[in-house]
Parts: structure tokens; sequence; C-alpha cells
């Protein structure tokens, strides 16, 4: 047997007892990178193949899958894709928090003096509350540009969900405010746009030409 | 069509597959609470293995949010039909399309600065997810650029073409005389432990 098939039983077997696993320790205790190399695809290849391990609630409650499960929730029950549960992060993984990030997009739109509204569309956004399809590439690509990620794949994030099972949205800065709270607070009489204020943030987010 | 609740253990017995539709139908039936247990199972079944593969692959700071994005956005398009073959395999391939965004983002931004601890503007979202501060030790992008210039020129085309733009290993052999599918995944993988141990020297100094 050799050093890289006794390994990768010994991690097999470490692996499916439960324990760490971590595969850099099994790594570290080879030399050669050639070899070193040959481990690490077979562990990922073992890994890749490797089947769901069994359910545990009380691990379960402590953890990290809860967020994840968390925010995918949120996420298939909104109009907005996966961006309630990738927004955040990418938001996060940029060190930004939301108000400077609605100012630099804001700013990027043309729409400085706005930004108020650009809130709390973007708000909607984070919170799955808007309806993706009306959001334009024109904020996609400057929210991308901003986080780091490229327009396509947050639209294609947008896309990525179970059917709406909320109201359509009303495409106006109305919706937005609503939105921009939780769905049992809004009211239906808070559905109907407000008269007179429709602009281009509206017209950026929803994609309406407005009424 | 009536819908049938089952218990922890009848649904981790369950293939992903079929443990994917119940969670579907418990939303149609209008039961969000039944569905959240079936993507707990799933989410939860999965998470340790994404996490271990991810470890060999980006640093150690980077692991916890890569797997969250692994698994949301598999299990999402597992939701909208979106995903291609089953969906062990699917999480496979969506994985290695995130560290590949990972390196993306690495080499064109210089840094990840973690969020100020305090938050005013949070909305109702949940505790804020962020990386850990990697301050004071690394500029990810200049030992990218130390790794890189460790590899020949061909090397280095390859770890640009796979691993920073995404491109499958047989795109890239198809661009690269005699180049195997093989090659390019060893070379990939090279780099990445490389990568790895240097940003640990780098974090450790």
């Amino acid at each position: 047997m050799t050093d890289i098939t006794r390994l990768l039983a010994e991690y097999i077997a470490e692996h499916q007892a439960g324990g760490d696993a971590d595969p850099l320790a099994y790594l570290r205790r080879v030399d050669a990178e050639t070899e070193r190399v040959r481990l690490a695809e077979e562990i990922d290849r073992y890994l890749l193949a490797a089947p769901r391990r069994p359910f545990d609630p009380s691990t379960w409650a402590e953890s990290s899958s809860v967020q994840t499960v968390d925010a995918l929730d949120r996420a298939l029950s909104g109009q907005a894709g996966l961006w309630p549960a990738l927004l955040p992060r990418l938001r996060a993984r940029a060190g930004m928090k939301r108000t400077v990030l609605v100012e630099r997009l804001a700013s990027a739109l043309g729409v400085s003096d706005k930004s108020e509204k650009v809130a709390a569309y973007y708000h909607a956004m984070e919170q799955g509350l808007l309806d993706s399809r009306g959001v334009s590439d024109t904020v996609l690509r400057a929210l991308g540009n901003i986080v780091g990620e490229s327009l396509e794949s947050l639209r294609t994030a947008g896309r990525t969900a179970a059917e709406p099972r909320l109201p359509a949205p009303a495409g106006s800065a109305a919706f937005a405010r609503r939105a921009a709270r939780p769905p049992e607070e809004a009211s239906a009489s808070e559905a109907a746009p407000d008269a007179g204020t429709w602009d281009e943030v509206d017209q950026l987010f929803t994609g309406r030409e407005g009424r | 069509m009536s819908f049938r609740a089952l218990p922890d253990h009848e649904l981790d017995q369950l293939d992903d597959e079929r443990l994917i539709a119940y969670v579907r139908d418990a939303r149609d039936a209008g039961r969000p609470d039944l569905a959240r247990r079936g993507l707990a199972i799933l989410v939860y079944g999965y998470e340790r293995n994404v996490m271990l593969r991810l470890r060999m692959k980006v640093p150690a700071e980077a692991v916890e949010d890569l797997a969250h994005d692994v698994l949301v956005r598999a299990i999402g398009s597992a939701f909208d039909g979106s995903s291609i073959g089953e969906f062990r395999s699917w999480l496979g391939v969506i994985s290695d399309r995130t560290v590949a965004d990972f390196y993306r983002r690495r080499a064109r931004k210089p840094r990840e600065e973690p969020l100020p601890g305090a938050h005013t503007d949070n909305g109702r979202g949940g505790p804020e997810p962020s990386i850990e501060s990697d301050s004071g030790a690394v500029e990810t992008h200049l030992v990218i650029d130390d790794v890189l210039a460790t590899f020949n020129d061909t090397h280095q085309r390859v770890i640009k073409l796979h691993v920073f733009d995404g491109l499958t290993a047989t795109e890239v052999s198809s661009r690269l005389d005699g180049m195997s599918e093989n090659n390019v995944a060893q070379i990939a993988t090279r780099f990445r432990l490389r990568l790895r141990a240097q940003l640990e020297a780098e974090g450790a100094a």
C-alpha cells in the first residue's frame, strides 16, 4: 500500500467516523508536492461522492446550517430569487454598511439626490420583496461594480427561485416604502402608488415607465 | 394530491431528488415548517463535505462564507429547475464555480475588509455575515502574483483560464496543445495548495 493510498484510507475512516477529517492535516503529512496534489485530488473526489451525513437535530441547532436555511427560506418565499441570501453577504465581503453602499449606488446611477428612494428599493432587494425582473441592468451593473460581482451573476441569482408567492410589486415609491418593512406590517391600502412621485429611480428599479 | 408529512428519520432516507421534491410539495401544501425541515436535512447533510472540499481550495477565513454561497446557489437552482443532473454533482459544479469567482474577485480586489462591529442599518435580515479579518498580514493579490510566478508560462495560462476565468478543464485543454484535462486539474490543485500555504505563512508572519 502506497503512502497516498494509506493516507486516503485513514482520511475516509476518520470522515466516516464523524471526526474532524481536516484534509489539510493529511496533506501536511506528504512531503513531495506531486504526491500532495494527488492526495488532494483523491480526497476531493471522495468528498464529492460522499453521501449526506445523517441529520442530528442537536448538532444542527448549533450549526451554521441554520443561517443557510434561514436565507434559503427567505429566498424561496420572496420575489427576488437568491438576492436575500446573497446580497447581504456580497455587501459584507465588500466591507460596506448598507448606507455606504446605497450612497455609492445612487451616485453611480446619477441620482445622488434621491438616495433615500434608492435605499428603500435596495432594502427591498435584500429582503426579497422587489420583483427581480423589474430591476434594470443599469442597476445591477452598478451594484455589481460596487460589490465585485458581475451583472450576469446578479441577474441569474435573482432568477433562481421558486414561483413568486407575494403580490406583484406596485412599481412605485409607495411600494418601496411598503417593502422596506416586514410584509406583515404592510397594509393593502399602501399598495397603490403615490401620485406624482414617480421618477427615474422607480423606473430603474421596477422597469416600468410610470403612470 | 395529498401531502404526507415525514419524520426526520424517513426524510434522512430519501435521496436528494426526492428530498427536494418533498420540500417543494410541503411548500405547495402550505406547510413551510415542514419544507424548512426538509431544507435543514439537505443543508446539514452536505454542509460539512462542502466545507471540507473548500478548505483545500480557499483560505480558511473564507470557507464558511463560501460554503453558504455554494449551498444557497445549488439548492436555489434545484428549485427552479435550472440545475443540471443529479443534485450532488450539481453541488460540485457550483462549488467549483464559486471557488473560481472567489479567486477572480481576489485577483481584482486588493483585500476583503471585515465589517465594522456595529450596524445600525441591518434591517431584519438577521446577523451580518462577514469574513474574518486578515488585517495587517496579507495583501492577497500580491500573494497571488507571487505564487503565480512560481509556475511556467503555460501553467500560468492554465491557472488564469481555469482558476480565475472559470473555464472548465475540458475547455482549457481544448485551447492549449498537449494539455490534458487531468493536467489542468493537477495544475489548478497545485496552485491552490501553494496559494493556501503562502497565505497561511503570510498570515502567521
